[in-house]
């Protein structure tokens, strides 16, 4: 029963500081958002300066008052350590990592001391993921990078953001429970499956106004420009150069209608999330190719191009297909809530 | 297991000092074969922790542990309950050791050890113990301290600072809790024995035990006198009477027992319990005494105890008594008087004074009829004893070994030679033989002032014993001394002084023998230590004793509300000091640089300081502008900056020129007015 009472009152307390919390970007955490309770070994340690107590009076030891007094003593004093290792720290959310879906999604924090005072063994984590432990001793800010787990593909906002502390003593422990203003795409994960081949007869209407393009980095051969330092050696024109005409290189283009596309109905035996899936792994397959690409799924058409910024575009309207919310990892299970917190585990 | 609740390697270090700090003091009260275990146990840790041994596997564990319950069962046959437990601890702390993975196998093993050390004051109380106490103190919770703290700081000597400096701020609290916390009786009646052996008078006398305690110089009280001291030939310290001799050595008949039990069974009475009248000369000495533990139940006082403790009660010899043996150091006022005592004797008692072995000693019988035959009254016949004892006798702390039989016959006519205990048993022989009723008192005589704070200390060797007759004519009870007689010295000079070159006084305490402390300078400090000691005892080790007085006197009248007030009071003003010292805003440390252009940004105010965002550069190109007779010694600044801040081997002097521009410049800003940089210069 005391275990449920616990659970319950660690859940209100949950609850009460995320509603006391807005979304920041950057917070400082000062006493209106700190928690303090004695933790597990802190109710030890009272139960044990008890059987001191007893001793004392039993046996009229007054050098056995002075040290079960003087443990007291440094039990309330401990409580003032503790908060000092949370007070005044401040927290920036810097962005979020976007990941495939069933993978950690990663997060970039910035915690920065106040002033030159020292903060040791902070736990930060988001969730329900394991945390990482952060010291800052030489009043330098400090990155870190914490993990969740997304519960699907979509826009994912960071779950709520435990900080806590043990440290001096593990008497106490002070924490608090922080809304965290970062989002990241989460994007289908990748299945391998089906065929890409008979892509191009599919037809696609728009394959008549995409004319043949020249594109960069194809195998044509296009002519020559002026050497920049930092371009292939491979592609230097020598022979040019070694009659002293001077460092150029030679350029390729593609003149190619090789273009593929990413179409929502390759696959119509499958069910959208599957499909989601496959096309996202055919994306990767393409991006490592030389050809381009585009997507075709309903309500969203990106013409064949190539190159990082084109691949994380298709990767974004993958992930957020058919979703307009923001999902959280709350979305996973409603009801689980995190443990209890208090005490050493 | 997670790698946050690992136990970090620093801990490791830190929990094994701790141990071994934390069982030092128990070295010579637990058996010894619980120590080589601890040793064996912190030397696998020890291997274990440097990679080459693993943990001993659970079956070894679990047959260790049942061979020490067994070991310490058996222990229980000739140790005190208290060692038992104490044994207990440390073996369940040693063997904890060896099965430690987690934090939480260390917080156990701390928490015991916090247990212990608060355990290890049953057994030693002194300062250097309670000064090794707090060490060890701070050294478990810095250990404690290194197991909250995350793997990559393994700074080794941190977590001690720290810990000490929570030791700092957590003291004046502990002075508070610990002056006002209300001392209540005993909870529950506990066994007080902690299995320690005392040195000191014994409810039985043979004419030897007195000079066995010569060998030591331990302390066996401590008085503290309100007024002037008695004169050194008068302190004499009544312990307790021996009233029965069985032929071989003196006792405490039954009937005395009986009635010291009956009486500390009965209700407290008056403390003054009214006593014969007091020869007429006898003056009233107040004192309070600190007691060293006896083991037993009697308690010392000077001379004639009046005023007494209500838990003591007096018995028919004036002997102080009190329920419980004594195990712990105690204190208590009293209030004495020297000199002779008169008592109204039945004729029970008288013939109780008189009792002797039916036979045996008859040479000293026959003496004493003869002495009855020649002399016409008491006063007569003492005192041609007390010449018989100054005319042939030698005072002597190693005298010739006596023969079972007759043994006083042996002391009086053959060997001459003995120490308090032998003239005193002797003395009270003769006078019961000549039907003068007698009894022998044990006690100590003298006493070493301390000018440092003035307080009488008597040592052990200072144990003596004497007589006390009862005149049938004045009816009063008279203390006769034959050692007096025989040493005279002994009543004058400090034992110590006497007995300097008798070889074995002292015996077992060389240091003090050996004059090693009786050099002046060496004895000045020892006194002083004696006086801090005596403070210490009665301020801090009895200060259950005293802590109503004191409290009355602070706060009139002790309601509990007085003294909430009186712990949160102080303990809120301890407690926000911390925190403004834990919490005050501290900014990063400025170069001088930086201090120059901050005092720069002074004088130049708000609207032409160095706004969020500009560069130095850009800042002194502004102020080239809005001050144009500056121009020139902004330029300079500039310049000088850039070089302070990135030239690769920077002229040491320029940061001083950076600044000495600045001072120069500052009063110029002042005077001039700036120009609007946004309106365009005329």
């Amino acid at each position: 029963m005391i275990v449920s009472i616990r659970q319950r009152l660690a859940d209100a307390a949950y609850e009460w500081s995320l509603k006391r919390s807005p979304r920041l970007k950057k917070l400082t955490l000062s006493q209106r958002r700190i928690y303090i309770v004695p933790s597990r070994s802190g109710f030890l340690f009272l139960l044990l300066l008890l059987v001191m107590l007893v001793l004392a009076i039993n046996f009229q030891n007054n050098l056995m008052f002075a040290v079960t007094f003087l443990l007291a003593s440094l039990f309330v004093v401990t409580i003032l350590h503790t908060y000092a290792n949370l007070s005044g720290l401040t927290i920036q959310f810097l962005r979020g990592h976007p990941c495939f879906a069933g993978e950690q999604a990663a997060f970039d924090l910035l915690l920065t001391p106040q002033g030159q005072r020292q903060y040791e063994s902070i736990q930060l984590r988001l969730g329900q993921e394991s945390g990482s432990a952060v010291d800052l001793l030489d009043d330098q800010p400090v990155s870190l990078t914490l993990y969740q787990t997304p519960p699907r593909r979509g826009m994912f906002q960071a779950g709520p953001l435990l900080i806590e502390t043990y440290y001096p003593l593990g008497l106490f422990r002070a924490w608090t429970w922080v809304q965290v203003d970062l989002t990241t795409p989460v994007y289908p994960r990748p299945v391998k499956g089906g065929q890409l081949s008979d892509l191009n007869s599919v037809g696609s209407g728009d394959q008549s106004s995409t004319d043949q393009s020249e594109r960069p980095g194809g195998e044509e051969f296009n002519g020559l420009v002026n050497y920049q330092p930092g371009m292939s050696l491979k592609r230097v024109a020598w022979k040019h150069y070694a009659r002293g005409q001077g460092m150029h290189a030679k350029e390729y283009v593609e003149l190619s209608d090789h273009h593929r596309w990413l179409s929502w109905a390759l696959w119509p035996e499958l069910s959208p999330e599957a499909r989601l899936s496959r096309l996202t792994w055919w994306l990767l397959q393409l991006h490592h190719g030389d050809e381009a690409y585009g997507l075709d799924i309903p309500g969203c058409h990106i013409p064949p191009n190539r190159g990082e910024a084109h691949r994380l575009k298709i990767l974004a309207a993958l992930a957020c297909f058919g979703l307009d919310g923001v999902s959280r990892e709350s979305d996973l299970a409603p009801s689980a809530k995190p443990a209890s917190q208090v005490g050493v585990r | 297991m997670k790698p946050l609740f690992q136990l970090a390697r620093s801990s490791m270090i830190w929990l094994l000092v701790s141990i071994l700090m934390v069982m030092a003091p128990y070295i010579s009260i637990v058996p010894s074969w619980l120590f080589v275990l601890a040793l064996l146990a912190v030397g696998w840790r020890l291997m274990v922790y440097r990679g080459r041994w693993s943990f001993p596997h659970w079956g070894v564990r679990v047959g260790v542990m049942l061979l020490v319950l067994a070991g310490l069962v058996a222990e229980l046959r000739h140790s005190s309950v208290m060692v038992v437990t104490v044994g207990l601890l440390i073996a369940a702390f040693v063997l904890k050791l060896t099965e430690m993975y987690r934090r939480r196998d260390a917080l156990v093993i701390l928490y015991v050890a916090f247990l212990l050390i608060v355990c290890s004051f049953l057994f030693y109380q002194s300062i250097p113990m309670a000064l090794y106490s707090l060490l060890s103190l701070i050294v478990v919770t810095a250990c404690l301290n290194t197991v909250y703290r995350s793997q990559q700081n393994n700074d080794i000597w941190r977590p001690l600072k720290r810990s000490a400096v929570l030791y700092m701020q957590a003291l004046p609290m502990m002075l508070i809790l610990f002056l006002i916390f209300p001392r209540i009786g005993p909870l529950w009646q506990v066994d007080m024995n902690s299995g320690q052996s005392f040195t000191g008078l014994s409810d039985s006398m043979s004419p030897g035990d007195v000079s066995r305690l010569t060998r030591s110089a331990e302390i066996a009280f401590r008085a503290r006198f309100d007024d002037p001291l008695p004169p050194e030939n008068r302190r004499y310290w009544r312990g307790l009477t021996y009233d029965q001799f069985d032929g071989r050595a003196w006792r405490r008949s039954d009937v005395l027992v009986a009635q010291s039990r009956a009486a500390v069974k009965s209700k407290p009475k008056p403390q003054q319990t009214v006593l014969g009248d007091l020869a007429p000369n006898s003056q009233t000495y107040h004192y309070q005494v600190v007691m060293e533990p006896t083991g037993q139940r009697w308690r010392y006082g000077l001379d004639t105890p009046l005023r007494y403790p209500a838990k003591f009660r007096q018995i028919e010899d004036w002997t102080l008594q009190e329920a419980q043996p004594l195990m712990q150091r105690t204190q208590y006022s009293l209030a004495s008087r020297i000199g002779a005592v008169r008592e109204a004797l039945s004729t029970a008692q008288i013939d109780h004074y008189l009792q002797l072995p039916s036979t045996g000693n008859a040479k000293a019988r026959q003496l004493a009829q003869r002495w009855v035959a020649e002399q016409s009254d008491i006063k007569g016949f003492t005192a041609q004893m007390m010449s018989f004892f100054a005319r042939d006798f030698r005072y002597t702390l190693e005298p010739p070994l006596l023969q079972q039989n007759d043994s006083i016959d042996q002391f009086l006519f053959q060997s001459q030679q003995g120490f308090c205990g032998h003239f005193a048993s002797a003395g009270v022989l003769l006078l019961r033989a000549a039907g003068i009723p007698a009894r022998v008192v044990g006690g100590y005589l003298g006493g070493e002032m301390n000018p440092v704070d003035g307080v009488l200390t008597v040592r052990q060797y200072e144990a003596h014993a004497w007589l006390e007759y009862w005149d049938k004519e004045d009816l009063s009870w008279h203390r006769l001394d034959p050692t007096s007689v025989v040493a005279p010295l002994r009543l004058e000079q400090s034992a110590a002084q006497l007995f300097s070159n008798e070889p074995s006084f002292l015996a077992d305490s060389m240091l003090m023998r050996n004059g090693f402390l009786s050099g002046a300078f060496l004895k000045q400090l020892r006194q002083r230590y004696e006086a801090i000691n005596y403070d210490w005892h009665r301020w801090v080790l009895n200060f259950h004793e005293r802590q109503s007085g004191l409290l009355q006197r602070w706060l009139g009248d002790i309601s509990v509300v007085n003294l909430l007030l009186m712990i949160m009071l102080p303990g809120a003003l301890v407690l926000s000091l911390v925190a403004v010292s834990l919490l005050r805003r501290r900014g990063a440390p400025k170069d001088d640089v930086m201090k120059a252009l901050a005092q720069l940004d002074r004088c130049l105010g708000p609207k032409q300081q160095r706004r969020p965002g500009e560069t130095v550069g850009q800042f002194f190109d502004r102020l080239s502008l809005a001050f144009p007779t500056l121009t020139e010694e902004f330029e300079t600044l500039s310049r000088c900056y850039e070089q302070i801040r990135y030239a690769e081997d920077l002229n040491p002097e320029l940061p001083q020129q950076f600044k000495a521009i600045i001072v120069r410049c500052c009063p110029l800003i002042l005077k001039a007015s700036p120009i609007d940089a946004a309106r365009p210069a005329l």
